[in-house]
């Protein structure tokens, strides 16, 4: 990390913690889903911060592009517009201050015990790399993983098909 | 990297992107009704000064002296956002662009994925230009885009890949770098015309433009708008989204800053003019696809294409690593010839097929009620 990526760090992770807390409090949908996205982008920038353009831009491709794509396209074909919705996490936003405290003090003791040795961290894996490591070490669970993407699109096809006329 | 070289950069970076939006801007709307002109037996606009060279700037000053309305239901803030959004898009791209040897703005080592995943910008914007305008001509021009976009984007991807597969780089400088000796649309003609079909969705010019099929749509997702953001978004994000996406398509297939006499931005500039001739050209020429043919097309042609080329560009380069390009280009003319010269007849039995189901489907069911 340079002198300006460090600087820019802490705006970053405002913004990304910022448009976190908005996408639970916003009463429209629509709204929230749109703080999704900058939340997605925010997390973007910041593995950009760290030199990981291919991570940066896999994250906008499939989280910005694909799947808030999807949940917008969702609920502008679902709800009614312009009405303001209670989300049924509103109701229980009392019971969530326990569990985020607990899921945050797990998170907090476990990568504060992790060692990160410094050169790992220096040492940026190129899209090479990566990609050789995906299809040689690692082909097998990438595979599995293609597999169950697979399952779940002819699922898909299925539950959106039309009965044939007999 | 410092703070203050940090700002100057952008300001500088932000002056050239912006300058490209202009200049697509004033250039191309223009050229468009000229040749609509020329290809129709018309004279076009002639009036406004030489040869009617002043008519971009009457045209943006009539626009500019509109009322900006917001129609009463719509959303206010996101109304004013979708424009801006889709208008990040194309300044966005400009970043990978190689414009000449040795000036691209960021040179990312993984460009080529890059340009895909800016792209999602602008189909953001063009649902929310649909969802906030509260109307249904809107609404449905919106839909309509992103669906078409999401399916259409699948084949530009994989052809993307397989120039990244020719080149063994996601870098764009790699990719324009590789083709001193021949460019790859000689290499993949096959890709190449499949990146220029799915290519032409994206931008949702004819014959894809669907999203603002104005016999049924009004104008899609812009109906709501007028003034200065109509100029946004018909002459602004359009073309200069047509400008960019030539800028890349020159890179990948067509040698980028690449040309006779040493390559420099000149040879880029031209190859960019040529592709905005042939998109208006073609739509000039086109009619409308049907909106069930569209997704038919991207899924059962263009995408079963895609595969089977990536599969072929892969074996070749595993089979023959030192020299897999001559066969690459064989494979690629042949499917190229073979394609034309079959699939009109293929695609006319497939859809009288069709027609014949639907016909005895709907005499079931009537003798059945």
């Amino acid at each position: 990390m340079n002198e300006f990526s460090s600087a820019a760090f802490y705006p970053v992770a405002v913004m990304v913690l910022a448009a976190a807390v908005l996408v639970v409090s916003f009463k429209n949908l629509i709204y929230s889903a749109l703080a999704m996205i900058a939340c997605f982008a925010g997390v973007a920038a910041l593995f950009v911060l760290l030199h990981a353009e291919l991570l940066a831009s896999a994250q906008i491709l499939l989280y910005v592009g694909a799947i808030s794509i999807l949940i917008l396209f969702a609920i502008m074909l679902t709800r009614n517009r312009g009405g303001e919705v209670k989300l049924f996490f509103h109701q229980q936003a009392w019971m969530a201050i326990p569990v985020v405290a607990i899921v945050g003090l797990i998170l907090i003791i476990v990568i504060g015990s992790a060692h990160y040795n410094a050169a790992d961290t220096a040492q940026n894996p190129g899209t090479k790399d990566l990609a050789s490591m995906l299809f040689n070490q690692y082909a097998f669970p990438f595979e599995l993983v293609s597999l169950v993407l697979l399952v779940a699109i002819v699922g898909a096809i299925l539950l959106a098909k039309k009965e044939k006329i007999k | 990297m410092t703070v203050v070289t940090f700002i100057i950069h952008f300001v500088l970076i932000f002056i050239l992107a912006l300058g490209i939006m202009v200049l697509s801007a004033l250039i191309f709307p223009f050229a468009m009704r000229r040749i609509w002109g020329f290809i129709g037996d018309r004279y076009g606009p002639n009036r406004v000064g030489p040869q009617g060279l002043l008519q971009p700037f009457a045209d943006g000053l009539k626009l500019f002296i509109k009322e900006d309305i917001t129609p009463s239901k719509a959303n206010r803030v996101l109304f004013a956002m979708a424009p801006a959004i889709t208008f990040i898009t194309p300044m966005l791209t400009v970043m990978v662009i190689p414009f000449s040897p040795g000036f691209t703005i960021a040179n990312l080592n993984v460009g080529l994925l890059y340009l895909v995943a800016v792209g999602s910008f602008s189909i953001l914007g063009l649902l929310l230009a649909g969802w906030a305008s509260h109307n249904k001509y809107s609404l449905l021009g919106g839909l309509r885009s992103v669906a078409q976009m999401v399916s259409y984007e699948i084949p530009l991807i994989l052809n993307i890949i397989i120039i990244g597969m020719l080149v063994g780089s996601l870098s764009l400088d790699d990719v324009v770098g590789s083709q001193g000796k021949v460019w790859y649309i000689a290499v993949q003609p096959l890709a190449f015309l499949v990146f220029l079909i799915a290519g032409m969705a994206e931008l949702n010019r004819t014959p894809f433009d669907l999203p603002e099929a104005e016999s049924e749509l009004v104008s899609g997702y812009m109906t709501e708008y007028g003034g200065l953001r109509f100029a946004l978004f018909a002459a602004f994000i359009e073309w200069g989204e047509v400008a960019v996406w030539s800028m890349a398509t020159s890179a990948l297939f067509l040698g980028g800053w690449r040309g006779p006499f040493g390559g420099n931005a000149g040879w880029l500039v031209l190859k960019v003019l040529v592709m905005a001739f042939f998109v208006i050209w073609v739509y000039a020429t086109f009619p409308r696809l049907q909106v069930d043919q569209l997704m038919a097309f991207a899924w059962k042609v263009l995408i079963p294409i895609s595969l089977v080329n990536l599969g072929a560009t892969g074996l070749f380069i595993i089979l023959m690593p030192d020299n897999f390009l001559l066969p690459i280009a064989a494979f690629s003319w042949v499917s190229v010839v073979l394609l034309v010269a079959l699939f009109p007849g293929l695609l006319r039995k497939a859809l009288l097929r069709k027609r014949l189901r639907q016909m005895e489907n709907f005499k079931l069911e009537t003798t059945e009620a």
